[in-house]
């Protein structure tokens, strides 16, 4: 699409040399790279990303690593065939090469360096392309299937280069060191390990539909576990994770350091508690344990990214069912909104102005009343839905899916937290039962210990990562520590069975990437910036069951 | 050397602080285990202190340098008896039996409290997990039939106590990141160089073993490797590389910015003229095996077979396990392997080590002596008839330990010039009524198998392949094509040697991880030489020219 291109020349600016060794390296492309009875490439993106990485780690209040880095990564996305049919959104044959190229780049600035980089990965990748074309029409031969188009106009769009924004690393290693330190000589602790990341990145980028995009993000990230052994062998597990923007936005140490402190306390208390057997009832979710719980729920019912096509399974040969959109149909509670904004605050983890296929990230009301109205979109249009919101963010070669980015969640009739313990209980005893659980904290993904989940997926057996924080409410008022539990079968519906909620809180950042299987497989650092406000939620009725069980320690603990 | 207890003092085996926190541990620790219904009668620790610089270069431009320092660990505890342990080979034993082996990360500040804590943690789940596996090995026992070796499971070492100051990284990285972007930058005006790298690793260790025999030892050693890629892809979608390594203990010793610039030039000019060679055809024909690729020959085909622990094992082929006294080379070869050894022709030995990863000091091992086989290398697991280590259990970190090459040196006590060789290389291809012969210049590596449920083969990969014609026109450069063949009748065509040394130094991936070795030999006259195609991609060369090649 050259006269798309050409747009691009009147970008804002003078091109720098980045730009111009992409710009003169990609018309080559679109002129020349052609293959015999082959389609051409009717769209390429090039992105460029400058970072600036710090990463400390230390245990038992010791540093064990750290270290720097200020890496370039360059991504080519090829796409050949048209926008209603191309090389796009189809998973080849394991091991296959596809229309993207992922490598590394030298820092400096030199026209002739980096256009041999950019050169290299545009032939890999329309050689990768095209033939993953091929295999997309085979797979799709004597399939009696509608199909969507394959890509999503958009309008191009330019920006200035901005200033780099520099990781705000100064603080990382006295945070870090301080957190480990302040639970080292904790009685009845095994270990503790703090990892702190800070990082900026500065990415650029270019499309053959004219848009030349400069954009900054930054992300900080400081996270805890803390370990026990309880009496019967049982590793017990908790921990804390701060995520934001930057130093700026975590709190103060001092303030970390107390709530590490409690997380090692809550550990000393569940060490003199006997494992629970099983719980059916309801739930009650405290605020920080229900961001988890919607993070983990409702984000692959939001968004609206189909999954890829691939060829038929050898067995069936049938095609990878495309599902069929939930829109129109409730997830929530009557009188429930929920909005994705970006721009809700701007200091915020998820706040953007764009996606990473250079469209312009809009709010959307994804449900309204309960139900659910619209869906979070990339360029890979669905059925029902043919543009993007804007949403579209991914990790590394992954596929660009749309994602939330600043999710509020306003619930109908919200209620004190003192009268959702109340409900709470009454419904408890209703189902014949002397207490009521709390769930105050659950795993993040990324530090899920739990193997079985994190290889099932989204919707998986367990459904949610295991409760770290889990109380007994007695009608007295009384809390009492209840260890082991974990869930079973919690999926969406699980949301429908909300009968209660507290106030929307402020809102808790974490790092998440688009659903998916492997949405449970990344590190702790690892991870694409959100925000979910929420309100506590009583749920009618879980199920968790027990998954107690370990060795004890042989050897004396050093004095 | 073994240095014992009366040779050095605990006064001179002391070291670093967090060392003696080790020590103090595992004696702790030890004592503890030894009380215990299943004891362990062998803890140690392992720690390797690394401080890292890595500088990479492409094209003229170079990514920011990039630093680490890290202090991994690792502990090996022994429980049941020397004569039987649960390390024994529990046999048919299924996929995934094991739990696997895993290293943990000391405090890099060597905080007291951190590094007890880190070392008790790692050497409880070891003894637990080591209990298991006992119960498990004495169970495979008495389902099984006899082993062939009998050998009991652990040997007994003297202690070994040596503590050297560390070292540390000297090098000036403005200067070297500037030196490496130059020479890089020589690629541009190469058309045909479609990749090309160089990078250089600087690497200042500490490697640091106590037990509970007493063995305390902290080995420091500095390590600059540069590493040299040139790469393109032949109009029938071969990808080919040219590769060199340059290893150096001191800044100086790596090679000025000319030298460096014309190793990267002579590479470029190998990479064109392989790009333009023609394919190999598998044959068999008389060839010279030049130094670097007999060495790595000999590693491959010999160097993996006198391994001890593959003696020991019913499921190895022992190609040589029952050959001992016999004749396995011509009489005018030997092979020994020293990894006491730091350099040989000038070139640093990349096998080099003073103890190895039980604690056992390095000893130079005869194992071929005017080609009768006389010994192999032993860890501490005993093999029938060769009850106790010379030194050669290694692991990269993680790893269990099993015996390994160092530094194998291939001798000849009869050699001729290269001159000679290749008129004797001549001869052969005439007598033999073949067109032609080849000589290997240069290998990439190689691989073996081993075991009794695959072929014994062997494949070594050159670079490129020389042919000479009988019939006396000029030499020709032919690629794709690999050596195979297997050790005995390998061993039985090696015809005579030259007067000249080279080196390989490489890392050896197996059981116990990648470890650094080197193989150094002359140029080897075989009868007969077996070579099939080698993979190749299949990709067309870049469809565009080359920025800045474009007219």
């Amino acid at each position: 699409m050259i006269s798309l291109w050409l747009m691009g020349l009147a970008w804002a600016g003078e091109p720098d040399a980045l730009e111009t060794a992409i710009h003169t390296e990609v018309q080559r492309a679109l002129e020349g790279l052609a293959l015999p009875d082959q389609p051409r490439a009717h769209h390429i993106s090039v992105m460029v990303g400058d970072a600036q990485t710090s990463e400390v780690w230390a245990a038992d209040g010791a540093l064990t690593m750290s270290d720097s880095s200020q890496p370039r990564f360059m991504r080519v996305d090829v796409r050949v065939g048209t926008p209603e049919v191309d090389s796009g959104n189809f998973q080849a044959a394991f091991g296959r090469r596809q229309g993207m190229v992922l490598r590394g780049l030298g820092r400096e600035d030199q026209d002739l360096a980096l256009r041999r980089d950019v050169w290299m990965a545009l032939d890999q990748a329309y050689k990768g392309a095209t033939e993953t074309y091929a295999a997309k029409q085979a797979a799709r031969r004597g399939r009696d299937l509608r199909y969507t188009a394959d890509f999503a106009p958009a309008a191009p769009v330019q920006s200035d280069r901005p200033a780099p924004v520099e990781s705000d690393s100064a603080d990382l290693k006295l945070k870090v060191l301080a957190l480990s330190d302040a639970v080292a000589g904790e009685p009845g602790l095994e270990v503790n390990q703090v990892g702190g990341y800070a990082g900026g990145y500065h990415s650029f980028l270019y499309d053959t539909a004219g848009t030349r995009l400069w954009q900054d993000t930054s992300e900080l990230v400081i996270r805890a576990t803390v370990q026990a052994k309880a009496g019967d062998g049982s590793t017990l597990f908790n921990h804390r994770s701060w995520v934001a923007k930057d130093m700026a936005g975590l709190p103060p140490t001092d303030d970390m350091v107390a709530e590490l402190q409690d997380a090692a306390g809550w550990l000393r208390q569940l060490q003199a508690v006997a494992p629970e057997a099983e719980y059916l009832g309801p739930v009650l979710f405290a605020p920080e344990a229900s961001a988890e719980l919607f993070r983990q729920l409702l984000q692959p019912q939001i968004c609206g990214t189909p999954p890829m096509e691939s060829a038929p399974e050898n067995a069936s040969q049938d095609a990878r069912p495309i599902p069929t959109s939930r829109i129109g149909r409730r997830l929530l509670p009557s009188g429930w909104r929920v909005i994705d904004d970006s721009q809700q605050n701007p200091e915020l983890m998820g706040a953007m102005t764009h996606d990473y296929e250079g469209v312009a990230t809009r709010a959307v009301t994804v449900i309204e009343d309960g139900v659910l109205r619209d869906v979070l979109m990339s360029r890979t249009p669905r059925a029902d839905r043919t543009k993007s919101t804007g949403h579209a963010r991914g990790m590394a070669a992954d596929r660009f899916e749309a994602m939330p980015t600043q999710v509020n969640i306003a619930p109908r009739r919200p209620r004190s937290w003192t009268r959702l313990k109340r409900q709470a209980l009454s419904m408890a005893k209703s189902a014949g039962l002397s207490h009521v659980l709390i769930v105050k904290r659950l795993s993040p993904p990324s530090m899920e210990e739990n193997i079985e989940f994190s290889v099932t997926g989204d919707e998986p057996m367990a459904g949610l990562t295991t409760p770290t924080e889990v109380v007994k409410l007695h009608a007295d008022g009384r809390e009492e520590p209840v260890r082991g539990l974990r869930f079973v079968g919690a999926d969406r519906r699980t949301l429908r069975d909300i009968v209660a909620a507290g106030r929307t809180n402020s809102p808790v950042q974490m790092l998440d990437v688009p659903g998916g299987s492997d949405r449970f497989g990344w590190g702790w650092f690892e991870g694409l910036g959100v925000s979910w406000s929420v309100p506590a939620v009583l749920v009618d009725e879980m199920e968790l069951h027990s998954r107690a069980g370990g060795e004890a320690r042989v050897i004396t603990r050093p004095e | 050397m073994l240095l014992s207890l009366g040779l050095s003092g605990p006064a001179a085996a002391q070291g670093p602080a967090w060392v003696q926190v080790l020590s103090e541990e595992v004696n702790r620790i030890s004592g503890e285990l030894s009380e215990r219904p299943d004891p362990a009668y062998w803890v140690n620790v392992a720690a390797y202190d690394v401080e890292r610089l890595r500088l990479v270069a492409a094209n003229g431009v170079t990514i920011t340098p990039e630093r680490s320092h890290t202090r991994e660990a690792d502990v090996d505890v022994r429980v049941g008896s020397p004569a039987l342990d649960h390390t024994h080979k529990i046999r048919d034993a299924g996929w995934f039996e094991d739990e696997p082996k895993d290293t943990f990360f000391l405090p890099v500040d060597g905080d007291e409290r951190a590094t007890r804590l880190a070392i008790w943690r790692a050497t409880d789940d070891a003894y637990r997990q080591a209990q298991k596996r006992l119960l498990k090995v004495r169970a495979n026992l008495a389902v099984k039939v006899a082993s062939e070796d009998a050998s009991p499971d652990f040997s007994s070492a003297p202690m070994a106590q040596d503590s050297r100051p560390a070292v540390g990284l000297d090098l000036s990285v403005t200067e070297w990141r500037s030196r490496l972007a130059r020479v890089s930058a020589l690629s541009l005006a190469h058309a045909d160089v479609h990749e090309s790298n160089i990078s250089l690793d600087a690497v200042a260790s500490t490697r640091v073993i106590v037990n509970s025999e007493g063995t305390h030892l902290v080995l420091p050693r500095a390590v600059y490797v540069l590493n040299l890629s040139v790469n393109t892809t032949a109009e029938d979608g071969a990808a080919l590389q040219v590769y060199e390594s340059i290893l150096a203990s001191t800044p100086e010793e790596l090679p000025t910015e000319a030298a460096l610039s014309t190793v990267f030039t002579d590479m470029v000019e190998r990479l064109a003229a392989l790009r333009d060679a023609p394919v190999a055809e598998p044959t068999t024909a008389p060839a010279i095996l030049r130094g670097r690729a007999a060495a790595v020959f000999f590693h491959e085909v010999l160097g993996h077979r006198i391994e001890s622990h593959r003696q020991r094992d019913d499921d190895e082929g022992q190609t040589f396990k029952d050959m001992v006294g016999e004749s396995i080379l011509p009489a005018f070869m030997n092979v020994t392997d020293d990894p006491t050894m730091m350099s040989r022709e000038g070139i640093r030995l990349h096998g080099h080590y003073s103890y190895d990863d039980e604690g056992v000091a390095a000893q130079r091992v005869e194992v071929v002596k005017d080609g009768v086989l006389r010994n192999f290398l032993t860890s501490r697991t005993p093999i029938e008839g060769f009850p106790s280590s010379n030194g050669h259990g290694r692991r990269q970190p993680g790893y269990m330990v099993v015996s390994r090459q160092g530094n194998l040196l291939i001798e000849a006590t009869k050699t001729v010039s290269e001159d000679t060789l290749r008129r004797k290389l001549l001869a052969q291809i005439r007598s033999q009524g073949k067109p032609y012969g080849f000589i290997i210049d240069d290998i990439t590596g190689g691989f073996t198998f081993t075991g009794r449920s695959t072929p014994n083969a062997f494949v070594v990969k050159p670079v490129g392949i020389v042919r000479v014609w009988a019939d006396g026109r000029p030499d020709e450069l032919i690629r794709g094509a690999d050596l195979i063949g297997t050790p005995l009748v390998a061993f039985s065509q090696v015809l005579a040697a030259s007067n000249t040394v080279s080196v390989f130094n490489g890392y050896c991936g197996a059981e116990s991880g990648y470890v650094p070795v080197s193989a150094s030999a002359p140029d080897l006259l075989l009868g007969e030489l077996e070579i099939q195609r080698g993979d190749k991609a299949h990709d067309r060369p870049p469809l565009l020219p080359t920025p800045g090649f474009e007219q």
